[in-house]
């Protein structure tokens, strides 16, 4: 067949700009190869260099919130099962308290949430459970109570699965965890915590039922069977101006400055590692747990150990690991269950009902900046069903012989033997 | 490994010197102090992103590999340069994924057999995935060999596996990877599934040129080529040269 010849080219080797750029073009990929290749490389010689299998070494936060990194990595990958990459968990863990809990905290903060910060992890002997504390921090200049979460981490498939208290899943990863992680006592406080509600706090309305508990009169507030957080008998003034929901208060002249627990419970601390920080949360046994910000020289007692009601947690001051803007030399004080704060308001510690900032125990009234007293333990504190054998904790004069105010008395009555505990003092 | 178009050499001549160098200084580097905190930092950079890159690089891999078969609007010189493109992004996302399984199997996540051996898990679905996408490459660096052989085709048959392996890569980043659950809120922001969502649309929109290319029944009509070489002589010499050229051009269909 013939060819049309069109013209007469003189003969030329085919240096087409097509194909000039096309190998310019394979050489950019040919370079990624080589960069990536010395990269691995050099991530080879480290690690053989280093010593151990580390995965992520300085990732940010990464080494300083777990516990013990070195132990974690010595043993080169158990040869029967991979070792779970505790490093990626702290990040994980992270981000799943932003996307589950960011939203609630920057409405409450009135302002942007940054980078939870964890506390200690603690993990199983074979690094496939964890549990550790995780909180959002509040912005520098806004005041608010820190949002803080509980989580419970399990290596499972190939991922970390994480659940945080007051979510759906804690209470089925907790039911699952091993008893050397979160011994049987410590996982029934965490499961009562984690279910708890506002309805914890046994409800003050009049339709309320034929409880066990007592049925206080509306000038009472719910009864919580705390105490205030200092030394019965002592006299603090009542903060002004904290977050609303909360209250603080803070230490005068003459008084020592120690904060103490509420009640009986276990306690756990957050937005630290460094000793004798942190914001200290108490477990108690009904599930509502009391909140302390801004204290220093806080306790070193590792997360979930007993505390007693009474027992010291710190001292007043103004102390803001997981941020928010500074005040006075106080403790902040407030109410939490598994997922959210309980407000103060409404709830009567310590034989006082805390109302809009101002606190109220019958006749006696207090005003924001005024002084108060800590009678002790809250009088219906022996009527809540929730603390048994709660003799100890009427550390102040209230008699335990059923004076049942806030109970079965009526408001004057009550009224009336509050005054004269206060009187005999 | 470039075909080389022109009479140049593959590699630039300052190529060899560059590597030589660059190696002795990343092997010394790295027994620094400050080297060495530049490796981990490299090391958690590609724990993070390496994953990603080699994902939406593989995505536009397949995405030009797709759009180089097109004939109708792109003449021969745009399909050589997407070609080339489709190698140099193949290169590359096959180099990330190298270094997220190299990395991934360093931090623990898998074991270095998990790298290899698929099975239903997610980890196990990247593993099938990077296996059948290394077969794809060493086809396609072997292309040339298969284009010799009495049967071209085989080489479509086995370059065609990515169609598989691309919707498993997807599937392991969503299953293994970080979720695309984020649009606003978390660290993430919404790019994880923009990504996804573009990664996704891409290829699909890419598998319409190949539906034209199928459905359209053959080739339109191509101008003739003009011979490379030309010769005054026999048109026989021309016909060989036309052979040649057809049974090269050819099996690419």
């Amino acid at each position: 067949m013939r060819r049309t010849q069109r013209h007469a080219r003189p003969f030329r080797p085919p240096t087409s700009p097509v194909g000039a750029t096309a190998d310019r073009v394979s050489l950019v990929g040919t370079t990624v190869v080589v960069i990536i290749g010395l990269g691995l490389a050099a991530i080879t010689e480290r690690t053989l260099l280093v010593g151990h299998l580390d995965g992520i070494a300085g990732a940010p936060g990464g080494s300083a919130s777990t516990a013990k990194p070195a132990p974690s990595s010595t043993p080169r990958k158990p040869a029967p099962h991979r070792a779970p990459p505790v490093q990626t968990l702290t990040s994980q863990v992270r981000s799943l308290t932003v996307s589950q809990r960011g939203a609630a905290a920057r409405k409450l903060y009135g302002g942007p949430a940054s980078s939870p910060k964890l506390g200690p992890t603690r993990l199983s002997s074979d690094k496939t459970w964890a549990f550790g504390t995780t909180a959002i921090p509040v912005p520098s200049s806004k005041s608010a109570m820190p949002q803080v979460f509980l989580y419970l981490a399990h290596w499972t498939g190939g991922h970390w699965r994480i659940a945080l208290t007051g979510g759906t899943q804690f209470a089925g990863l907790l039911r699952k965890a091993p008893n050397a992680l979160i011994p049987a006592a410590e996982r029934r406080s965490l499961a009562a915590y984690d279910s708890a509600s506002a309805a914890a706090v046994p409800s003050p309305s009049p339709s309320a039922d034929p409880s066990p508990g007592p049925s206080p009169s509306p000038s009472t507030g719910k009864a919580t069977g705390l105490m205030l957080p200092w030394k019965p008998g002592d006299i603090w003034n009542l903060g002004k101006g904290g977050p609303s929901g909360t209250v603080s208060f803070q230490s005068p002249d003459g008084a020592d400055g120690r904060v103490l627990a509420a009640d009986d419970g276990r306690i756990y601390r957050f937005c630290t590692t460094k000793a004798g920080h942190g914001l200290v949360m108490v477990i108690h046994p009904n599930g509502v747990a009391s909140v302390y910000y801004g204290m220093t020289g806080v306790i070193s007692a590792p997360d979930g150990s007993t505390v007693k009601q009474g027992d010291f947690l710190g001292n007043a001051g103004t102390d803001r690991p997981c941020g928010g803007s500074k005040g006075p030399a106080a403790v902040l004080f407030g109410l939490r269950d598994g997922s959210a704060d309980i407000s103060v308001d409404g709830t009567s510690i310590g034989g006082w009902t805390f109302q809009s900032g101002s606190a109220s125990n019958g006749l006696l009234s207090v005003l924001p900046g005024a002084p108060m007293v800590n009678f002790g333990a809250d009088p219906s504190k022996d009527a809540s069903p929730s603390v048994p054998g709660n003799g100890n904790g009427n550390k102040g004069t209230k008699s335990n012989s059923g004076n049942g105010n806030g109970g079965k008395g009526s408001s004057p009555k009550s009224t009336g033997n509050t005054a004269n505990n206060g009187s005999s003092k | 490994m470039s075909i080389s178009r022109t009479n140049r050499p593959v590699m630039p001549r300052w190529a060899a010197p560059a590597i030589l160098i660059s190696s002795a200084v990343v092997v010394v580097g790295t027994a620094t102090p400050p080297g060495s905190a530049f490796v981990a930092a490299l090391q958690g950079f590609l724990a993070y992103y390496s994953g990603v890159f080699a994902l939406v690089g593989f995505s536009i891999t397949v995405m030009i590999g797709l759009l180089a078969t097109e004939r109708t609007m792109l003449g021969i010189r745009h399909r050589v340069l997407a070609q080339a493109v489709h190698h140099a992004f193949a290169l590359a996302s096959v180099a990330f994924l190298v270094a997220h399984i190299f990395v991934k199997v360093l931090a623990g996540h898998a074991r270095a057999i998990d790298a290899v051996v698929f099975n239903a898990t997610s980890v196990g679905l990247g593993a099938l995935a990077s296996d059948l996408f290394i077969i794809v490459l060493v086809t396609g660096l072997m292309r040339a060999w298969f284009a010799g052989q009495s049967k071209p085709g085989r080489w479509r048959i086995l370059h065609a596996l990515a169609y598989a392996a691309w919707p498993i890569s997807i599937l392991h980043g969503l299953t293994a990877g970080r979720p695309p659950n984020s649009l606003g809120v978390g660290p993430f922001g919404p790019w994880v599934t923009v990504a996804y969502i573009a990664c996704m649309l891409g290829v699909g929109l890419a598998l319409l040129t190949r539906l034209f290319v199928v459905v359209g029944r053959g080739e339109p009509t191509r101008a003739e080529p003009a011979p490379i070489i030309e010769l005054a002589s026999t048109p026989i010499a021309v016909d060989e040269t036309e052979r040649a050229n057809q049974a090269f051009w050819g099996p690419v269909k």
